[in-house]
């Protein structure tokens, strides 16, 4: 009895020990990045990696995700990075903190790695070259490589289709104005924001009157655009106008400011982001990408235009009201100063970059590579989360996979990104704060462009970008 | 023999003291004074934590340019344009809630305790249930003023009113703190005194002015000096509500502070910021404690 006691535990010791060096054997990968749709996407598919990973490796390894809201993101990330705890293996940044990240010796140089490894390379290759410069190079449009595409977006635009098709709707409003209501995917590809005005103030009405043979018991608008102080909401607003009418918010080779962002042509464009103002709710001024969805889920507006990738909501019937009337288009052209119909949008969307403090980077090589294969780009599509891989984002199950699919490859040609210097964030929260001001009516636009132009010049200067 | 047994035990009793409170006074030196010492030390420098770049000496330069920055004024006024409005409500209504709690009534038990809650919540929290209780499209504030009053206010979207919002939150929040103060120095009078100005046939505002105000008057100086502290440095709850908009109507100095700190990471300004900050409360702590000091010399 007493040999028999001493075996079990000898065999529970050998079993502990065992477990432990299991334990050991493991290596987790801590993933930081937004709290949103797509990283929990990224997430769910990520968990299967830990067996693929035991097969390559011998051992398993596991993601551990740390994500935070969008509007604290950036300080939250910076102070680990800053404190060096938590370490970081991997995670998604915006497209403009690159600069930031990538001086201060945050994250990898991936060129090395690159030459190092033809299947990464293949890879990066693979990416549409729009989404490789935006979310992988710094400076931006070099072949300096620091990220990886990851969570790709471009803003779309959402539409109505069930009014849009009203008989009694398109009869009043060919009255009215004279012109055809849009309401095929095609009729919205030439369509110019002068024109588009028509049509929002077309369904701009007020509680008691009539929309789609209904009488409204409270007021529905025509569009719900983002406007709000937070983050890079305005800015992201506002410069598809900018640049569609044929101006920028700096020159690209001098990164001069004055008499580019304040130029006289980007005031006409601000006048007339602000005088969208009156086809849209109230609560418009503060809108971020989440009240946009909200509003139009809500069945308040008519269009809105938003981030593509957190379109999968909007068709969902048990959050949106809309979902079984909607369609996801092309937004509106403005004329350049070439007379060109131009609708460069701003890009969105965020690399995944790995942390130079990592200690497990052969992992972290699998586990990109691994994420770029076929069947998870599909999957993680199949999730809302929207393709890199040039090949996979013009074919044609990607585009019939999601109602918004088509409009998001349609818009990726005609993407331009904004400030990746390391000052991003300083010249960001100025504008913004002194932008809303000018949204709110508390300054003139041109004051407020004036203002933004001096103070970014002033940043920069500081910085030593541009000569006192 | 007995006297230096004695002496032994006095001395061994405070070598155990000091034994004691030893750790606990490292640990507050390395907790508060140290970090204290070294931002007042880094105020001094051109510096951000995020960019590997030494230090650069500057002496005064960022006091002098804060203190000449109208900006950085603009965000005092805001500052100080809340603290009174946020102080002098709760002030009034504390003050009222505390006469309602001195009497007796059914069911004080339970509606002193409602009134407590809001105070045991986390800022954080109420910022954010206030948040979209405001909100135009959905919130039930807005619900409310439009079909009882016709009335389509921006709560949180019209810079005009955004800051009043604010203030009626923490009004809401912190209204029980200065009636709980104030109920502890209702209780502490005693009752001949109120009993002998029932015979003497005093009115209530005679009653009030001589008998209630300068029994209470100390609790409410120092539930004032603690409130004015709060919400000068309040920050929580606007973030969370605001994040300083629409515009610039509700960026505290708190929010400015924040945002050069941590979204454009001049540390050594930043710290400057904080240093200012910190002379102010401790400026308007003075004003507070001589106005008592004064108010008790008299009653002398």
């Amino acid at each position: 009895m007493k040999v028999l006691a001493y075996v079990m535990a000898f065999v529970l010791v050998l079993g502990v020990m065992g477990g432990m060096a299991a334990a050991q054997d493991e290596v987790v990968l801590t993933v930081s990045g937004p709290d949103w749709a797509p990283n929990w996407a990224l997430r769910d598919i990520a968990a299967d990696f830990t067996p693929v990973a035991e097969e390559i490796f011998g051992y398993p390894v596991r993601l551990e995700f740390d994500f935070f809201p969008w509007g604290v993101y950036y300080e939250r990330l910076m102070t680990a990075l800053v404190a060096g705890e938590p370490v970081y293996d991997l995670f998604i940044s915006d497209s403009q903190w690159l600069g930031d990240l990538a001086v201060n010796g945050y994250i990898y140089y991936l060129n090395p790695i690159l030459e190092e490894d033809p299947e990464l390379q293949e890879i990066m290759d693979s990416m549409h070259p729009v989404l490789l410069s935006a979310y992988g190079s710094y400076p931006d449009g070099s072949q300096h490589y620091w990220g990886f595409p990851a969570v790709a977006d471009t803003k779309v635009m959402h539409a109505r289709y069930d009014l849009l098709s009203h008989p009694e709707e398109r009869e009043a409003f060919y009255e009215q104005y004279g012109w055809e209501l849009p309401m095929e995917y095609e009729d919205f590809v030439d369509l110019t924001w002068y024109d588009f005005v028509d049509v929002l103030e077309f369904f701009t009405r007020d509680a008691g009157e009539t929309l789609a043979g209904e009488v409204l018991e409270s007021p529905f608008y025509g569009g719900a655009f983002q406007y709000s102080r937070d983050y890079d909401f305005l800015a992201m607003g506002f410069f598809p106008h900018v640049y569609g009418m044929g101006g920028d918010i700096w020159d690209r080779q001098t990164k001069r400011v004055q008499n580019v962002l304040n130029s006289d042509l980007n005031v006409e464009a601000f006048e007339f982001y602000i005088g969208l103002l009156d086809y849209q709710p109230p609560a418009a001024v503060n809108y971020d990408l989440d009240d946009v969805n909200e509003a139009m889920a809500a069945g308040l507006v008519a269009f809105s235009i938003n981030w593509c990738v957190i379109a999968e909501m909007l068709y969902d019937p048990e959050q949106s009201v809309v979902a079984d009337g909607l369609m996801t288009v092309l937004p509106p052209n403005h004329i350049d100063t070439d007379d060109e119909l131009n609708r460069t949008f701003n890009i969105g969307g965020q690399p995944i970059v790995i942390g130079s403090a990592t200690e497990n980077i052969d992992e972290v090589i699998e586990f990109i590579k691994w994420w770029y294969l076929p069947e998870n780009a599909i999957r993680f599509a199949e999730a809302g989360g929207l393709g890199c891989v040039e090949e996979v984002v013009y074919s044609e199950e990607f585009i019939e996979m999601k109602p918004y699919h088509r409009a998001y490859a349609d818009t990726l040609d005609w993407q331009l990104d904004f400030w990746k210097e390391p000052p991003f964030f300083e010249m960001l929260t100025l504008f913004q704060e002194t932008m809303h001001e000018a949204v709110l009516g508390q300054r003139e636009p041109r004051e407020a462009l004036d203002h933004v132009a001096r103070a970014h010049t002033n940043i920069l200067v500081r910085w030593g970008y541009l000569a006192e | 023999m007995m006297e230096k047994e004695s002496r032994l035990k006095r001395f061994f009793d405070r070598r155990l003291a000091t034994i004691m409170v030893t750790p606990c006074i490292i640990i507050l030196l390395g907790m508060f004074l140290f970090p204290l010492l070294w931002s007042l030390g880094l105020s001094f420098y051109d510096y951000s934590v995020l960019r590997p770049v030494p230090p650069r000496f500057v002496g005064f330069q960022h006091y002098n340019e804060i203190i000449r920055d109208p900006y950085i004024w603009a965000r005092f006024a805001t500052s100080m344009r809340f603290v009174a409005l946020a102080v002098g409500l709760q002030l009034v209504l504390g003050v009222a809630l505390a006469f309602l709690m001195y009497d007796n009534f059914k069911g004080k038990k339970i509606f002193m305790a409602l009134m407590l809650s809001p105070m045991m919540m986390a800022p954080v929290a109420v910022g954010a249930f206030f948040r979209f209780m405001y909100d135009p499209s959905f919130g039930i504030i807005p619900y409310f003023t439009r079909t009882l009053f016709n009335a389509d206010i921006g709560w949180v979207t019209d810079p005009s009113v955004a800051l009043y919002s604010l203030v009626l939150v923490d009004t809401w929040m912190w209204s029980p703190f200065v009636m709980l103060f104030t109920l502890a120095g209702l209780l502490s009078i005693p009752q001949h005194l109120l009993e002998m100005s029932s015979i003497d046939r005093a009115s209530w505002w005679q009653r009030f002015r001589n008998i209630i105000l300068p029994q209470i008057k100390p609790l409410l100086i120092l539930a004032l000096l603690l409130r004015t502290m709060e919400s000068f440095r309040l920050f929580d709850t606007i973030w969370v509500m605001t994040g300083g908009g629409p515009g610039l109507s509700t960026e505290t100095l708190a929010i400015t502070l924040y945002r050069v700190a941590f979204q454009h990471w001049h540390t050594g300004r930043s710290s400057a910021m904080a240093y200012i900050m910190l002379i102010v409360v401790i400026v308007l702590t003075n004003l507070y404690l001589r106005l008592s000091m004064r108010q008790e010399g008299a009653r002398r």
